[in-house]
């Protein structure tokens, strides 16, 4: 594990995060921790829920947004928000996520922002070898 | 970080990124700007445009396949993804593309504004209280659930016929629907090429505001520019009670987006288009691609049409329940509802030709001048209404479309004031509660959701309004008409 999970990159309008991990896998899913502290208040949510998404694209970066959009898709139309990802990237085009959390409250979890989309803009993925920490970049639009 | 590259100053309100730019990006990817890039700003606005990373996104933007004219910035512009935010392109609708990300993931985010026949005084002892109203009775912010539960025919109209759905539901006046753009109802939204996920994602945010950057406001007239075509609008003295809703497709338009943009992707690879920003991908606007892509796009318009309607009527309902008289009685009628977020298939005349073009408008505003059969019967005379709102403590503009408009910009103009600060910068500076006592100390109330949110949208965030509207006007892409100021706010 990387001591730090993600920080904000400069971005005037919309809101871009640098994530960390030891290798893509987990750098993919400290990238949605990410996604969920813009949000909600992410530290306040519990795990009782868990869900597991399967992503197919054309490349890594599409696997990268459409992770991340199917994640926005079922918080919006199951009401639910997450917290913790155990994420597994498989060569360029596949990715399993298991995906912990709970039903949506804005009394318990504060409210953010609506993160509208997943943009292609400024991403960055370099996945570290030789002991070299990976690092996933995103822009959300909000 | 900043331009580096050359630039030519026109005169003191425009500047031109000559085509012969070449950046590190553009020659990676061996492409070069095929038409030159046209700045709306002064000096001083240019500052903060160099600054960021907008003027690079113009000229990303002219290498675009069947761009006409100029890769064109309002004064405005801010760093967005893939098109900067306040940018207009016009492409052929023959040999041009389409793209998604000329548009935005808020498909039609858009600003409407209605009139009252009250002055401030009389309501200044209700403002609060017609603030928590419309706070109740608008669902807004994170994870908030819209009042109606829409089945999938009814969603289906909400995509094909957006606000007229919404009148013929009761949610409004059918005199409403003579003041928007396109009647609130685009021809060629088509429901079977919305995805089911972008269905589901809108139909339970059908008449909810949003969070962030979008508010109802009730604001008072402040100063009236142009008294004649001011009273066309509705807009008859200083003091004049107005509201102002800014929103768009919510759910639904962000996942049509997110759903095209993977289909432009594809795309790009079989048409063989140069990237410069993957957030450009795009389509030969002619191609299947192109045409899904534009089909779906006028859904999502449509749900934002529809969307504001209903919030329109809660807005009424509001007035109506603490004044405790009819909103037909107070007055509350439409000025205009115009989009800032679309892709349209206009006629322009271009060079002396008539030419039929895709305009993307992204963080731009329509600004039709008088005479144009585009525009509003009422309004035809005048010009189109330019809503301009500013940030939420200082004020926002009415203002009317021009020929300059249609001659130079594809008859576009700016949107609002223009971010320019960061949120986390803004938070940094800011909190909730600082904020909501400097608007207190200008009289403004503000009632919203999520802290996190107020601090975000500190005025001192955004670019001065009045600047952005003195570039603009001076430029005659768009003419002043009338000046507004915040009483109220919701935020998200």
């Amino acid at each position: 594990m990387v001591a730090k999970k993600y920080e904000f990159v400069d971005h005037t309008a919309d809101i871009a995060v640098r994530a960390h991990g030891c290798d893509l896998d987990e750098a993919f899913a400290n990238t949605a921790t990410a996604m969920f502290d813009i949000i909600t208040d992410g530290a306040s949510i519990d795990t009782s829920t868990e869900v597991t998404v399967k992503i197919e694209a054309i490349d890594r970066e599409g696997l990268l947004v459409q992770f991340l959009s199917e994640l926005i898709l079922i918080h919006e139309v199951d009401r639910l928000v997450f917290t913790d990802f155990e994420v597994s990237i498989s060569g360029t085009g596949g990715l399993k996520a298991v995906c912990r959390g709970e039903t949506f409250s804005q009394k318990k979890h504060g409210g953010g922002l609506h993160v509208k989309g997943v943009s292609y803009h400024m991403m960055e993925i370099f996945d570290g070898t030789a002991g070299e920490p990976s690092y996933v970049q995103v822009l959300f639009d909000v | 970080m900043g331009w580096k590259g050359k630039i030519d100053r026109i005169d003191e309100n425009r500047v031109r990124i000559p085509k012969s730019y070449q950046s590190e990006n553009l020659k990676r990817h061996g492409v070069s700007m095929k038409v030159d890039g046209l700045v709306y700003a002064d000096d001083e606005m240019l500052r903060s445009i160099l600054a960021d990373e907008s003027l690079e996104q113009v000229a990303n933007v002219a290498t675009l396949p069947g761009i006409v004219g100029s890769s064109i910035a309002m004064p405005d512009i801010h760093h967005g993804y893939g098109f900067a935010i306040g940018g207009v392109a016009a492409f052929d609708a023959g040999s041009g593309i389409i793209s998604p990300g000329g548009v935005g993931y808020d498909i039609n985010c858009g600003v409407r504004l209605l009139s009252s026949g009250l002055k401030v005084d009389e309501i200044k002892p209700y403002v609060e209280q017609l603030i928590n109203a419309m706070f109740t009775n608008v669902p807004c912010g994170v994870g908030s659930e819209g009042r109606l539960r829409l089945s999938s025919k009814e969603m289906d109209k909400v995509l094909a016929e957006g606000a007229r759905w919404a009148v013929r539901a009761g949610y409004g006046w059918e005199d409403d629907l003579t003041a928007m753009e396109e009647g609130g109802c685009i021809e060629g939204g088509d429901p079977d090429l919305v995805s089911p996920n972008a269905k589901k994602r809108g139909s339970g945010q059908l008449g909810t505001l949003g969070a962030g950057n979008h508010f109802l406001e009730i604001q008072k007239v402040d100063e009236i520019f142009d008294p004649a075509v001011a009273a066309v609008f509705g807009i008859h003295e200083p003091g004049q009670v107005m509201v102002m809703i800014h929103t768009g497709s919510r759910g639904c338009g962000h996942q049509i987006c997110t759903d095209y943009l993977e289909e432009m992707r594809r795309a790009n690879r079989k048409y063989g288009i140069p990237l410069v920003d993957r957030e450009l991908a795009c389509a030969p606007a002619s191609s299947d691609e192109g045409q899904k892509y534009f089909a779906a796009m006028n859904g999502g318009a449509n749900f934002a049409w529809a969307n504001r309607q209903l919030i329109t009527h809660w807005v009424r309902q509001s007035f109506a329940s603490v004044l405790g008289r009819p909103a037909a009685e107070l007055g509350l009628s439409m000025v205009y509802d115009v989009a800032h977020n679309m892709a349209k298939l206009e006629k322009h005349v271009f060079e002396g030709k008539e030419r039929w073009l895709y305009v993307h408008r992204k963080g731009a505003t329509r600004s039709f001048g008088p005479g144009h059969p585009e525009v509003s019967a009422r309004y035809r005379s005048v010009g189109q209404p330019v809503m301009i709102p500013g940030d939420m403590g200082t004020a926002s503009y009415v203002l009317v479309g021009t020929q300059r408009a249609m001659d130079e910009s594809f008859g576009s103009c700016c949107h609002g004031a223009g971010r320019m600060m960061s949120r986390h910068a803004a938070r940094k500076k800011h909190t909730a509660d600082s904020v909501i006592k400097m608007l207190a100390d200008k009289g403004i109330y503000l009632q919203a959701m999520s802290k996190r949110v107020i601090a975000e949208e500190a005025p001192d965030a955004y670019k001065d309004v009045d600047r952005v509207v003195e570039v603009t006007h001076r430029a005659g892409i768009a003419r002043k008409v009338a000046r507004m100021v915040p009483v109220g706010v919701v935020k998200g």
